[in-house]
């Protein structure tokens, strides 16, 4: 955060020296000037921390097993040196789960915690406060007021929408920490081109942390064309890129280096993958269609927060006459587009919708209550401008109160609803609960199926015979361990999996048809199963020797 | 401006001793890491040293290829200062024009330095007595130009001992010493086309910079092709083809003068350039006129810099740039890169850099001086340690191959910003661009390291070898010299007025 300008709230900050200053002088200096922003920052950081971490093991609960499957992946890195669990199958890049891993590292994690999952949620708190901070340097750069600035902080932190989904371990939040970082150096004001290209590098890793983040190519192009003066433009926005694509090139070789960037036969292949990403997955269909699941989905976003969601929606309309705010209404725009096009929209999708709903709806703020200077009446120009401007500033003013009427009358009531279950709710517990009811009751060699949640803590409680559900019936590899096929499995536990998902999981869906519950806890969010597969008389189990799926 | 008195300490172990010092310990420890952990283990690691190597000195020459373009502000620490005038500056100038069988372009070049529109200017150009062409050429110019505006000064040098550039510079330098009153002393070169309002910016430098001892303006190459004129259909496209280094060497010359001279001045260590550049007289009395080694230029802004505390001041402006010529061939360009080489190598195996006064600017000037051994370096070596653990002929962990690409990040870089580059140079000089350059500029890139890199070899080959021979551009071509005439050694030729009477007479 460094500004070359010295402003005139700086007098009696020690007079630069010709002599060069000192590092210490100029640390000093640093702090004089920013003492300010340093006095918010700083408290607001903790509210940011207390907010996003209160009661952030207990809810929400696990919506699905992708925070698992990620925590088992950083799992996989530090204790079995290799990128998953089971065979890596770029279906994301891996470096979001290589960053859980290096905390994990950093703090022991996978030794010290009681459940693993939770322990990466501490990461993902630690990425959250960070994103604040970014949040706030971003719109001080773009020199709108520190209240400004607190606004776009608390609307991207206190919003329950954003509490709900900044806390779980889903790859889109280190993808929005990345891509905050990445705008934050598009609007350096020193406007170097390192800044450029720590901007190609951050929107990079962050591409690399969740495949989808290079879409917001164009918000970081625009900040940085608005952020540089004429004839400076070209240079810096090749830099960016070729920094964003050099780097980011680098999955593409490393999947060639390991031969594994075209489909063939027996490999995974990133091509593939791709493909199946983008055109291979079954469409939830488009929030317009009443059936859809991506409808239920958004109504679900609607359920925590519809108020942030649709006021940024019409804040698209006054973020189009301001250059310092359309980059986010540009980048608001293209998340949505990508939602509403009507491919897969997964379930952590909102998070990306957050940070640009918050940024925009604070910028527009800041952008209508702007007071315009008054000119001196010389002339008939000057005076109509005073008037255009004096009728600016009422309509500003006029359409600042609308949105935070419509705050108070549509958003309070359902924060006030949303925040406190946020905030007590513990949906965290019934994993433990499962966890310790098998270890009690299931013997240490039977066969079990388990989600992603549950798949580290059943390893390091010593169930060795036991698999993620879907690699039985997907991998090959783990195919061959089951060679009664349903027969063979001894306990299938899972939390609400819809029928449609189980159907395509053909062995796990048989098995299960003759089985009997023998443990169910949950509420609303989570609702662990446990069944117990009955076995027919006859059946005798082969002594099969279990060949474990990685190494 | 001062002279330090920690200077000249004679103490120092040569730096031949510490280069093969450096040498014996990393061939002993390379040998003992062999037999403790394995051949394949020493060879990674020597990869990975080498790959390290590549990244950081390729992302410094992203670095001080972007200096001038670093910040919006950067531009303007080079940006020219209003014009001047002698009676407002106080400054005079005398331009020295060295030439040996120039005589086709002597005579245009001493028109366009008369029609400066600075009014206290001397040109003394220097010629070698056997050169009797350029002489005749000189001398009817002179003649028909202002009166006391230019003066020849001829002299028959020994042909063993005092062969190329840096002798006449000092000849002439002992004349304007001796005979004129000029404070600040101009180098160019006798193509060159220099803007007539150089010289009135350049004096308002000086005047606001009492400081400033050295001023580099900037040079520039300006054909993006060989000279195709008369050629037919086929013939032309056979030139165009022979020409493709052309727009290399013209981007880099845009690179450095525009970019690296800046970066340079700021780090306090400053080869300077052959020609436009003006020494304040002062100066060039501590430095006794100009060392007598291959690249005179860059010695004299190494020596000013280490032994005077010499401050120089880089200033770029594309209407005023100095504009020259490529070389005709390749292996024109390889014979000038490889003399440049050899100076840049034996200036830093003298060591003279070592008595500046901070670490950082010793350590920066082994860096610049040793610029183009790194880039040589890193052209050969960046395929083969990629292409090495690539293609598993070394076995390695997939990250430490990940690794060895890891350089070619800034190497695109450098790329990309070539290309912003060149539409930046058509676009400041008028010049038109074909699609024939991109594809020269992209497919070209790597055969015009390989150039440098051959360049560079061969310049410390010549130094190992102990010649010292002069590889000269066609300008200077001193092969074809004619037998020595001894007896004229020392004779100056009288100004050019008298001497042209002689002629007459």
């Amino acid at each position: 955060m460094t500004t070359t300008v010295r402003t005139s709230s700086s007098v009696g900050a020690p007079e630069p020296s010709p002599v060069t200053p000192s590092r210490r002088d100029k640390l000093k200096l640093w702090l004089h000037e920013h003492r300010l922003s340093i006095a918010v920052l700083l408290p607001l950081l903790a509210i940011v921390g207390v907010i996003s971490g209160w009661n952030f093991t207990g809810m929400p609960g696990t919506v699905n097993d992708d925070e698992g499957t990620y925590v088992a992946q950083a799992w996989a890195v530090l204790y079995q040196d290799h990128l998953a669990h089971y065979t890596y199958w770029y279906d994301h890049p891996p470096l979001g789960w290589l960053q859980i891993a290096g905390y994990a590292w950093l703090t022991n994690g996978f030794e010290r915690s009681n459940y693993d999952v939770m322990m990466a949620r501490e990461l993902f708190l630690i990425a959250n406060i960070v994103a604040s901070a970014l949040i706030y340097l971003i719109i001080r750069r773009l020199k709108f007021h520190r209240i400004i600035a607190v606004l776009a902080v608390l609307l991207f932190v206190v919003s329950p929408l954003a509490i709900y989904q900044h806390r779980m371990v889903f790859l889109d939040n280190l993808q929005v920490t990345w891509m905050l970082a990445a705008m934050a150096f598009a609007v350096s004001p020193r406007r170097s081109f390192l800044s450029a290209v720590g901007a190609g590098f951050c929107l990079a890793i962050s591409t690399l942390s969740k495949e989808t983040g290079g879409i917001v190519v164009p918000v970081i192009v625009m900040l940085l064309w608005y952020n540089l003066p004429k004839g400076y433009r070209k240079r810096n926005i090749l830099m960016f890129l070729t920094t964003f694509i050099s780097v980011s090139g680098f999955y593409v070789l490393f999947a060639t280096l390991k031969g594994e960037l075209i489909p063939g036969k027996g490999h995974v292949s990133l091509l593939h993958s791709l493909v199946w990403q983008m055109f291979g997955r079954d469409s939830t269909g488009t929030p317009f269609d009443k059936g859809s699941e991506t409808y239920s989905l958004v109504m679900g976003w609607m359920g925590w927060d519809h108020w942030m969601l649709l006021a940024a929606l019409a804040a698209i309309i006054p973020g189009l006459f301001f250059r310092r705010t359309r980059p986010f209404v540009v980048g608001y725009l293209i998340q949505l587009g990508l939602m509403f096009k009507g491919g897969y929209v997964p379930k952590a999708y909102a998070i990306v919708l957050i940070p640009f709903a918050a940024l925009l709806l604070a910028t527009v703020v800041g952008e209508l209550c702007k007071r315009h200077e008054v000119m001196p009446v010389t002339n008939r120009a000057s005076r109509r401008r005073n008037k255009w401007s004096l009728a600016r500033e009422i309509v500003g003013f006029a359409l600042t109160v609308i949105l935070a009427g419509s705050f108070v009358v549509k958003g309070l009531p359902q924060w006030q609803t949303n925040l406190p279950i946020l905030a007590t709710r513990d949906s965290g517990d019934y994993l433990s609960q499962t966890r310790s009811w098998i270890k009690k009751n299931v013997p240490k060699d039977a066969h079990i199926v388990v989600d992603d949640n549950l798949w580290i803590d059943a390893k390091q409680d010593g169930y060795n015979r036991m698999d993620w559900l879907y690699k039985i019936d997907l991998d090959p590899a783990v195919r061959v361990n089951y060679p009664d096929a349903d027969n063979s499995i001894d306990y299938i536990v899972i939390d609400r999996l819809p029928e449609s998902l189980l159907k395509g999981l053909p062995l796990v869906h048989k098995a299960k048809a003759h089985s009997k519950v023998v443990f169910q806890v949950g509420n609303d969010d989570v609702q662990y199963t446990i069944y117990k597969v009955i076995h027919p008389d006859w059946y005798q189990r082969k002594p099969a020797p279990w060949s474990p799926p990685v190494k | 401006m001062s002279t330090n008195p920690r200077h000249r300490r004679v103490s120092r172990v040569p730096l031949r001793h510490i280069l093969a010092g450096v040498t014996v310990v990393g061939f002993i420890g390379t040998v003992v890491l062999a037999g403790l952990t394995g051949l394949q283990t020493t060879a990674l690691t020597l990869l990975t040293l080498v790959a390290a190597f590549n990244l950081v000195m390729s992302s410094a020459e992203v670095k001080w290829r972007m200096h001038s373009h670093r910040t919006p502000e950067a531009r303007d620490e080079m940006r020219f200062p209003a014009p001047t005038t002698a009676a407002d500056s106080g400054i005079s100038f005398g331009l020295i024009l060295p030439a040996l069988k120039e005589q086709r372009v002597i005579g245009r070049t001493m028109q366009r330095l008369a029609q400066t529109t600075y009014d206290a200017v001397t040109n003394f150009v220097s010629l070698r007595g056997f050169d009797t062409e350029t002489i005749k050429v000189a001398m009817r110019v002179a003649n028909q130009l202002p009166e006391g505006s230019t003066e020849v000064l001829v002299h028959n040098y020994n042909q063993e001992r005092e062969k190329g550039k840096p002798y006449q510079l000092n000849f002439a330098w002992r004349h304007i010493r001796a005979h004129s009153d000029a404070n600040v002393i101009g180098v160019f070169d006798a193509e060159d086309d220099v803007h007539p309002e150089l010289l009135a910016h350049v004096a308002r430098v000086f005047q606001d910079h009492p400081d400033v001892d050295i001023v580099q303006a900037g040079v520039q190459l300006m054909n993006l092709d060989l000279d195709t004129t008369g050629a037919g259909f086929f013939r032309k496209r056979l030139i165009h083809l022979r020409g493709w280094f052309c727009l290399h060497n013209v981007l880099e010359y845009f690179f450095w003068f525009s970019s690296r001279m800046a970066f340079q001045v700021e780090q306090g260590i400053v080869p300077l350039g052959g020609n436009t550049v003006f020494i304040r007289r002062s100066m060039l009395e501590k430095t006794g006129g100009w060392p007598t080694t291959l690249t005179e230029d860059c010695s004299l802004g190494i020596q000013a810099g280490a032994f005077h505390g010499a401050k120089v001041h880089a200033i770029y402006d594309p209407r005023f740039v100095t504009r020259e010529e490529t070389p005709h061939s390749v292996g024109a360009l390889v014979d000038q890169r490889e003399r440049w080489d050899q100076g840049f190598w034996e200036e830093f195996l003298k060591g003279f850099f070592r008595e500046l006064d901070t670490l950082k600017k010793r350590l920066m000037a082994g860096y610049i001086l040793c610029m183009p051994f790194i880039q040589a370096f890193n052209g050969v070596m960046l395929p083969i340690s990629i292409a090495i653990m690539a293609f598993g002929w070394i076995k390695g962990p997939v990250a430490l191959v990940l690794f060895m690409f890891t350089p070619l990040v800034p190497v695109l870089m450098t790329m990309v910003l070539q290309v912003a580059a060149l539409q930046e140079f058509v676009k400041l000089y008028g010049k038109k661009l074909y699609p024939r350059h991109y594809v020269s500029l992209i497919i070209g890139f790597y055969p015009y390291q390989i150039l440098l890199a051959w360049a560079a070899i061969r310049a410390m080959r010549n130094t190992a070898a102990g010649h010292n021979d002069w590889k000269l551009t066609s300008h200077y071509g001193l092969h074809h010299e004619p037998e020595i005439d001894h007896s004229a050694t020392g004779i100056v030729a009288p100004i050019a007025r008298t001497a042209t009477e002689e002629g007459a007479a």
